[in-house]
């Protein structure tokens, strides 16, 4: 802030007095963060500072300040949805968001989030930036014991990835989500072990009367921002959530709206077989592995699969690429199952599989664009020059490969796939 | 177009709309950068059976990767096939003196449920030219019954090869005659070689255009195989033992 200020001329005691303040969100602040999670982090400041001048000034103040061998990571998006900086220092991943408050001309250190007029003015995207500090923050408080909670919250957490049912942009309830799901059976059981919330979950989750929402409290609809919030008796959008899991911080907003009938039905046949396990877990006949069981996705659950390839030549046009093109691979699935005749099902598995290849020549380039992995190369063994001639004329191309597995009704057979590839 | 699918009981799937669309969000997006970036659908089967497989450089259709699989996964195979009366009448064609051929158990064969890596084969010594380098390679796993067979067949290959030719003979100078190609399981009609050489290859298919599609016919079961021989040598063991005879 200092710099900025001194960059921009500002007086001294203005220098002195602008401050800001680093909040963290997400699992690290609900405590169900594990050796692999990143912290995501947002740092707000006063008005004066803007989003350009944080992605200026930040990055090299940060390195200056840090020891270069201690950084392995550093990838700014400023373009992005939400735009962030993705960082690795001393090997943890950080995740960091950045919020000017046009209500604030100073940032003081015991400055809280709370206070709703202190997002006046913010736009879309900053409110965005703002509110996962703000949900956070108000589930710790609505969740009756928060050990037990936690305990459940890792279980279900750990048991969702497992079963490859978490990921918001594939259609599947995302973090935020499984929280909130997991917080209101805290508040039906407020004296329940983790073990016993566990098992109220698969049951009620299995059985809940959707498009019933999942509320921690009562949405306040009518804030003195006067910002949209999620009501589907006056907003047509919202009555087409099929499984409406509502944020508590205002503005409230469904943290499922991606969800489909498909993966709705799919999630729903997870609920049950979880809840059939624990049924035979508490009878004495299956333990509590059975339940953290891997999904057959590719083992056993499909015959046909759809490779969605996405390629750069560079690696920051990878970094944000298959971003774009995974964001995009669920209304792919999508549209297949709406629009296809004969009602085939379509199922995005929720990551994309990153590789390095590197090729000699222009058809190298075109084979590894079509899926082959015949160039695929370790990524430390990738070339350092980005589509440069390094090692000859190597070049290196970055994949991300997203899949989705084809599924017909019972006893039909899929004898003949088209694909029209328009110049694919 | 292949709109019959509800109406035929399924047999037909027709995504050319919805990957179409799809692409088109992805390049209208500004984000895009058409000298960078790139997106491509393609049809990727659960497993490939070796008779459906050709040369590298028409290989576009592809098994899953080993990567999306953990520690511990088996990767499919495909189960064989239970006799049926159809197998049983090629049987009995299948040695005719029309063709002069000898039946597939006779040659002391079975390549079952193995998996390919994308990885060539090495080939030892052959002549360029002669014989297409097989890209073919079977999964490490080929267990001991595997290897006894290897064994087995080798030893059958030298009491049918030509008596002038002694075990200093590279290995392909006893495949002169042409008992020696693998039949029907591993030879397909390519008849649409240079179809699929830019647009996939799913086979022994059929394919066509139809107006401005391409149709594909994914090779089943069901569809009887043209068989021809053709100048590559598909050595799934090769790799399991010595390239030169004992």
């Amino acid at each position: 802030m200092r710099r900025v200020g001194r960059a921009k001329k500002f007086s001294q005691s203005t220098i002195d007095s602008l401050g800001g303040k680093i909040f963290t969100y997400g699992s690290f602040t609900l405590g169900v963060h594990g050796p692999e999670s990143d912290i995501d982090t947002l740092i707000v400041a006063p008005k004066s500072i803007t989003q350009a001048d944080f992605f200026a000034i930040w990055p090299p103040t940060f390195k200056e300040m840090s020891e270069a061998e201690l950084i392995t990571e550093f990838n700014p998006v400023p373009d992005a949805f939400v735009p962030i900086i993705k960082f690795e220092y001393n090997g943890v991943p950080i995740d960091l968001i950045f919020a000017s408050l046009p209500s604030q001309s100073t940032i003081p250190k015991d400055m809280e989030l709370d206070d709703l007029n202190m997002l006046r003015g913010l736009d879309q995207q900053a409110m965005r930036s703002v509110n996962g500090t703000r949900v956070a923050r108000e589930l710790l408080e609505l969740v009756p014991q928060p050990k037990s909670f936690r305990h459940a919250l890792r279980a279900i957490k750990m048991w969702a990835k497992q079963r490859a049912i978490y990921g918001f942009v594939y259609g599947f309830p995302g973090g935020i989500a499984w929280v909130i799901m997991v917080a209101r059976i805290c508040q039906l059981y407020p004296f329940a072990c983790g073990a016993t919330i566990i098992a109220k979950f698969f049951n009620l989750m299995y059985k809940w009367n959707w498009p019933r929402p999942i509320m921690l409290k009562e949405v306040e609809s009518s804030g003195p921002l006067n910002l949209p919030t999620w009501n589907p008796a006056h907003n047509h959008t919202d009555r087409s959530h099929l499984m409406p899991i509502i944020t508590p911080a205002y503005p409230s907003m469904c943290a499922t709206h991606s969800v489909t009938q498909s993966t709705l039905k799919i999630m729903l046949g997870e609920f049950q077989r979880a809840d059939e396990i624990i049924g035979a877990i508490q009878a004495g006949k299956k333990s509590w592995a059975d339940l953290f069981q891997r999904h057959t996705f590719f083992t056993q659950d499909y015959k046909y699969y759809l490779s969605v390839v996405a390629t750069a030549t560079t690696k920051d046009a990878h970094d944000s690429f298959h971003g774009l093109v995974g964001s995009k691979v669920r209304s792919l699935a999508k549209s297949i199952e709406e629009n296809v005749s004969g009602g085939p099902k379509a199922r995005t598995y929720v990551q994309g599989f990153e590789r390095v290849h590197q090729c000699a020549n222009d058809e190298e380039i075109e084979r590894v664009r079509q899926g082959i992995l015949d160039y695929e190369v370790k990524e430390g063994q990738a070339s350092q020059k980005d589509g440069g001639n390094s090692n000859g004329d190597v070049k290196t191309i970055y994949t991300m490969t997203f899949y989705i597995g084809l599924k017909l009704p019972e006893g039909q057979l899929l004898f003949f796939l088209l694909i029209l590839y328009y110049a694919c | 177009m292949l709109a019959d699918y509800g109406a035929e009981g399924g047999k037909s799937l027709d995504i050319s709309f919805p990957v179409r669309e799809f692409r088109r969000f992805v390049e209208e997006s500004p984000s895009y950068h058409q000298d960078t970036m790139a997106v491509r659908v393609v049809h990727t089967r659960k497993y490939v059976n070796l008779s459906y497989c050709s040369t590298s450089a028409n290989r576009t259709s592809y098994s899953l990767p080993d990567d999306v699989f953990q520690k511990g996964e088996m990767k499919p195979a495909k189960a064989s096939r239970p006799k049926d009366k159809k197998d049983n009448k090629k049987k009995k064609n299948a040695g005719t003196a029309k063709t002069g051929k000898r039946q597939f158990a006779d040659t002391g064969l079975e390549v079952r449920n193995v998996h390919i890596t994308r990885e060539p084969t090495h080939c030892f010594n052959r002549p360029e030219g002669r014989f297409q380098a097989p890209w073919l390679t079977v999964g490490a796993n080929i267990g001991q019954r595997e290897a006894y067979k290897e064994k087995s067949f080798r030893s059958q290959r030298h009491s049918r090869s030509d008596p002038s030719l002694n075990s200093h003979s590279p290995w392909w100078a006893h495949a002169q005659d042409m008992s020696y190609f693998p039949p029907q399981k591993f030879y397909g009609h390519y008849g649409h070689h240079e179809l699929f050489g830019h647009y996939g290859h799913f086979g022994p298919l059929a394919a066509h255009f139809s107006d401005t599609k391409l149709q594909i016919q994914l090779p089943t079961h069901q569809h009887s195989l043209h068989f021809q021989p053709q100048p590559h040598y598909v050595t799934a063991r090769s790799r399991v033992s010595s390239a030169r005879p004992p």
